[in-house]
């Protein structure tokens, strides 16, 4: 059930119109949304219905049992490492296994042992990475005393919540919990930024990645060596354009979406081609996760506490676990690494560059910062690495576009553009929106999504994220 | 809920751990918003109006239903389209036949009239080729644009 379908809207209206009838029982209400959450999760397959309902009752279990050994340090941390261990064994299964498995039998052909292995084909469970993780958190939380122990109620619904369900962001106990304690309230200003977030998210959506998609990145990259240098080039910064516009649409339409239910979801993306640094990108995409990996990742690894050599290794583990994190594949070890590797040169030129050089102008380090970002998304999007290659030799030089349209054009540029609007400019918009009569503002949110609907391609492919 | 006490035991622990995360992130991203808003918790926290704004949901389901029949008389196409795209089934067959039912009704106010034209326009902008450019490019697409989901 994709959130730009007619399908979803039918469920969400019900799931809005019941949960808002159930304002007298805050229980029932939370029960109605794990209900509903996991219609929306089984919509794909009921079979894991079953795998995000144990994975629940697992971290709940690891947090009660951490919280029962009381001061025991020994046991808190044996509970610990137990609910992480299980979390990693079940994402480890599911996205690994086949990636694994290949390798051996590579390895073992490698060495002469011929016989071939057999390999079971794993299905991948929409979201696993991102209810694993959230799921992680609360455990770690637990035990570090940072969040207070949730019912069984709250912590299987913290994780099966359909609006972050299977992209994100990946919202913290610490955040979320305390939420569901309390009957929620929605105010008009929730409400208008939550129409406005998912109108907005549906543009992005529907027609901005979906448009650049299907008639420009995709056939470039399924076959680089077919096209000229020029809609490579073009096709590099339309993917940056699209997998933004992809993945902070289903982040808006998410926040929206629990907005009108009456809940406060995080920052996710903060626009993020106009960071000055990786540092600064990394502060403004995917918030969630990268906030995730400095404080259970990076920190667990010696953080800055360590001296300089070490804080580099924190962050180059970081980031190459972030890429693997993304999927089994050597395209997203080689992202993980460049980032890793680029945040740990910013770091040694911030403590050696010497103090009578001038900083970087801004721009420039907009401009520097993108590329390098860029870069990471041609192995990002690629197949294979032998694709990556394939597209990089390929850049340079000139030569006439078959595929790069006006519209196309068009489509990167305002993409880009985006990144120069004032950060506040959906906020104020929805400051004025909420002063106004409910119908007009009904009317002006049905025109909108009549003039999406009638730009955007027949059929509605999956967010970018939903396969990890 | 835990014991406070507990936690005031291992505050130091939280602190540290927060101490760590102000050492690793010295300073932060230099947002241009100053006044605020991109630090708050939410997209969706804004500032307290002047006035109190009264029954907000009722607001938010006048809202919802406006732009939702708005939608069902003036894109009724898209609700038929979605119909046929349900599983065989009795309860779909009733279904396509209220949505097609719809849809007569809608067209033959000429209700379909704006949508259309703004496809009609929409195609045009795709369309549009720079100066000696091929008019129809072929698109080898790929298995991702091979996979979009059939749906409405």
């Amino acid at each position: 059930m994709l959130f730009p379908t007619l399908t979803f809207g039918w469920f969400f209206l019900a799931v809005f119109l019941a949960t808002w009838s159930l304002q007298r029982s805050n229980e029932w209400r939370k029960i109605l949304l794990l209900a509903a959450s996991w219609v929306f999760y089984g919509a794909w397959d009921w079979r894991f219905v079953a795998l995000l309902i144990l994975s629940g009752i697992l971290n709940w279990g690891a947090a009660r049992l951490i919280l029962a050994s009381g001061d025991n340090e020994r046991a808190r941390k044996a509970w610990l490492i137990l609910g992480i261990v299980l979390n990693l064994l079940i994402l480890g299964f599911f996205k690994y296994y086949g990636f694994f498995m290949e390798q051996v039998s590579a390895t073992l052909h490698a060495i002469g042992w011929e016989r071939d292995l057999y390999i079971m084909e794993v299905i991948l469970p929409v979201g696993v990475s991102f209810f694993t993780f959230q799921g992680m958190s609360y455990v770690i939380d637990v035990f570090r005393r940072q969040t207070a122990p949730a019912s069984l109620l709250d912590m299987t619904l913290l994780m099966s919540f359909f609006p972050h369900l299977v992209a994100g962001p990946i919202v913290r106990a610490s955040h979320l919990i305390p939420q569901f304690k309390e009957a929620p309230r929605i105010t008009r200003g929730m409400a208008a930024m939550g129409v406005l977030l998912i109108v907005w998210g549906l543009f992005k959506k529907s027609v901005v990645a979906s448009e650049l998609a299907i008639n420009f990145v995709d056939p470039v990259f399924f076959d680089p060596s077919a096209h000229s240098p020029t809609d490579l080039t073009f096709a590099a910064y339309g993917y940056a354009v699209q997998i933004y516009c992809d993945f902070s649409a289903y982040s808006d339409m998410a926040i929206g979406l629990a907005a009108l239910l009456g809940y406060r979801f995080p920052h996710n993306f903060n626009q993020p081609y106009r960071a000055r640094s990786l540092q600064d990108f990394w502060r403004r995409w995917h918030i969630s996760l990268s906030s995730w990996l400095r404080d259970y990742l990076y920190i667990s690894l010696g953080g800055s506490r360590h001296g300089l050599t070490r804080l580099c290794l924190a962050l180059g583990t970081t980031m190459l676990l972030g890429g693997l994190w993304h999927g089994a594949s050597w395209n997203f070890v080689i992202w993980g690494a460049l980032h890793g590797g680029v945040l740990a040169i910013e770091r040694l030129w911030r403590e050696f560059k010497p103090k009578t050089w001038p900083a970087l102008p801004a721009f420039l380090g907009i401009i520097i910062t993108f590329h390098i970002v860029l870069l990471g998304w041609i192995f990002f999007r690629s197949h294979t690495f032998a694709d990556a290659m394939a597209f990089l030799g390929g850049l340079g030089g000139s030569a006439e576009s078959a595929l790069l349209t006006p519209l196309m054009l068009g489509l990167i540029v305002f993409g880009m553009a985006l990144h120069a609007l004032p950060p506040r400019a959906i906020q104020n918009v929805a400051i004025k929106v909420r002063a106004m009569p409910g119908v007009l503002v009904g009317l002006g949110i049905g025109v909108l999504i009549l003039i999406i609907d009638s730009m955007r391609p027949e059929g509605v492919a999956p967010f970018i994220y939903y396969q990890f | 809920m835990s014991d406070p006490d507990k936690h005031s035991d291992t505050t130091g622990e939280a602190d540290n751990a927060r101490e760590e995360v102000a050492q690793t992130e010295p300073a932060r991203a230099p947002l241009p918003d100053v006044e605020g808003l991109a630090h708050t918790m939410s997209p969706v926290d804004l500032p307290e109006p002047d006035q109190p704004l009264p029954n907000p949901l009722a607001w938010t389901f006048t809202v919802i239903a406006t732009a939702g029949i708005f939608l069902a008389l003036f894109n009724s196409g898209s609700i038929r389209s979605w119909s046929y795209e349900l599983k065989p089934s009795p309860v779909s067959e009733h279904v396509v036949s209220a949505s097609e039912g719809w849809f007569n009704v809608t067209s033959s106010a000429g209700l379909e009239v704006p949508v259309d034209a703004m496809r009609g326009w929409w195609k045009g902008v795709q369309n549009a080729r720079f100066p000696g450019q091929d008019p129809t490019p072929q698109t080898e697409t790929g298995p991702e644009a091979e996979a979009p989901e059939p749906v409405q």
